[in-house]
């Protein structure tokens, strides 16, 4: 699942930037994508180990309360371009790209 | 629950709307410290009753106490000024913006805060706190507040997410010491302001609760302390005739973020240099007792940032 977040917090000025814990930087008022991946380190990152010593996942980021945020699921076809961070490694080249 | 260390902890405050009610947090900023802590004063019975230990307990009054020990920045140290027993005056326009805060002679903060610590994935919630004392210090060039709290109680919450401030502290090369005011000087460092308010908890009797009703202010007192290289007798002689001096520490990362503090009517209280050794640098050691100047004020701070309050 995608989610657009949209930084909105009145106490700072557009454009400064702030860290989402487990999540990254964004930049207030402006609207960011993130995808799937990044979602569930969102998750992973706010788990924790239960009382009965047990692995608990975090609240979702529709779940979690995140003070100046606005968080809107989207789906995957809007999933684009500007997504947080570039973790993955360009892919492969096919034999239409040229590759072998 | 497994065991947790300090890294996973987190703090975030809010400044209250209704004194004493707890609020989730606002804003979130990285410390290296805090010792905040729910005291009760449990008394422990002893009457004479053929046993010679404790025979049992009844609740006391309770409070909230602790210290944070964190950089200075500026766009937290408001926040923290707004709980003083000072008057902030917000100046300017979006998107910079100057607070000065000037000391007041109030008995009780005018505003509280809340304050929420996460340790070990558990939510403390601390209410109704004030800044009792602070300090700033110049450590290894590197400005630092320590405000000492006071408050009413604390509850489980839940956790929040933080969102944490990206502000830089104030490191070396970022200082201008002027003694007097206008007169920048180059021999001084060791730079520690440290303002006390006298802050306790009072308790009331009630039915509600067991914490403080509310946190009173008592007598100030300001003083700074540092060292200078000793070059002549003027400053000594100053400390004889109990000159008063104006003082301003000025930190900066630019015209629209600093923190600069000005005691306007310092007096020498101690002046201590001596011969230490034959390798020594010659130094004096002062402190300066911080006493009111024509307009009443013993010390001012004013911290210029980009974060807009509105409490």
């Amino acid at each position: 699942m995608a989610y657009k977040i949209t930084v909105d917090q009145p106490n700072i000025g557009p454009g400064t930037e702030v860290f989402i814990d487990g999540l990254g930087t964004f930049k207030n008022g402006e609207a960011t994508v993130v995808d799937a991946d990044q979602a569930n380190h969102f998750r992973n990152a706010h788990g924790r180990v239960n009382d009965e010593g047990k692995w608990e996942q975090g609240p979702t980021l529709a779940q979690a309360k995140l003070v100046g945020v606005t968080v809107e699921r989207v789906s995957d076809k809007d999933e684009p371009e500007t997504k947080v961070t570039q973790t993955s490694t360009p892919p492969a080249p096919t034999k239409k790209d040229g590759g072998k | 629950m497994a065991v947790g260390i300090g890294a996973g902890g987190f703090m975030g405050i809010a400044l209250e709307t209704t004194s004493g009610t707890y609020e989730a947090p606002t804003k979130y900023f990285a410390f290296e410290s805090e010792s905040l802590a729910y005291t009760q004063e449990t008394n422990f019975r002893r009457p004479i009753r053929k046993s010679a230990s404790i025979i049992g307990a009844v609740d006391g009054n309770s409070r909230v106490e602790g210290d944070i020990s964190m950089e200075a920045f500026e766009d937290i140290l408001p926040y923290f000024l707004y709980c003083s027993r000072v008057t902030v005056v917000k100046t300017g326009v979006a998107p910079n913006f100057i607070y000065t805060a000037t000391p007041t002679a109030a008995a009780v903060p005018t505003m509280t805060m809340s304050a929420t610590v996460v340790r070990n994935g558990v939510a403390f919630g601390y209410s109704g706190l004030v800044v009792g004392s602070f300090t700033l210090t110049v450590e290894d060039g590197t400005l630092k507040f320590n405000p000492s709290l006071l408050g009413r109680e604390e509850a489980d919450q839940s956790i929040p997410v933080p969102i944490f401030s990206m502000t830089t502290p104030f490191g070396a090369g970022k200082y201008q010491i002027q003694i007097p005011t206008a007169s920048q000087v180059f021999d001084a460092d060791g730079f520690d302001f440290q303002v006390d308010d006298s802050a306790e908890a009072q308790y009331r009797l009630k039915d509600t609760g067991r914490g403080a009703q509310f946190i009173s202010f008592g007598e100030r007192t300001v003083t700074l302390s540092m060292e200078r290289d000793f070059e002549s007798r003027t400053e000594y002689d100053a400390y004889k005739a109990l000159t008063s001096q104006s003082i301003t520490l000025t930190a900066t990362k630019g015209t629209n973020n600093q923190i600069s503090v000005v005691m306007p009517a310092a007096i020498k209280d101690e002046y201590t240099l001596g011969l230490s050794g034959q390798g020594d640098l010659i130094r004096a050691s002062m402190t300066y007792n911080g006493v009111i100047d024509a307009s009443g004020n013993d010390y001012t701070l004013v911290v210029k940032s980009q974060e807009d309050i509105t409490p």
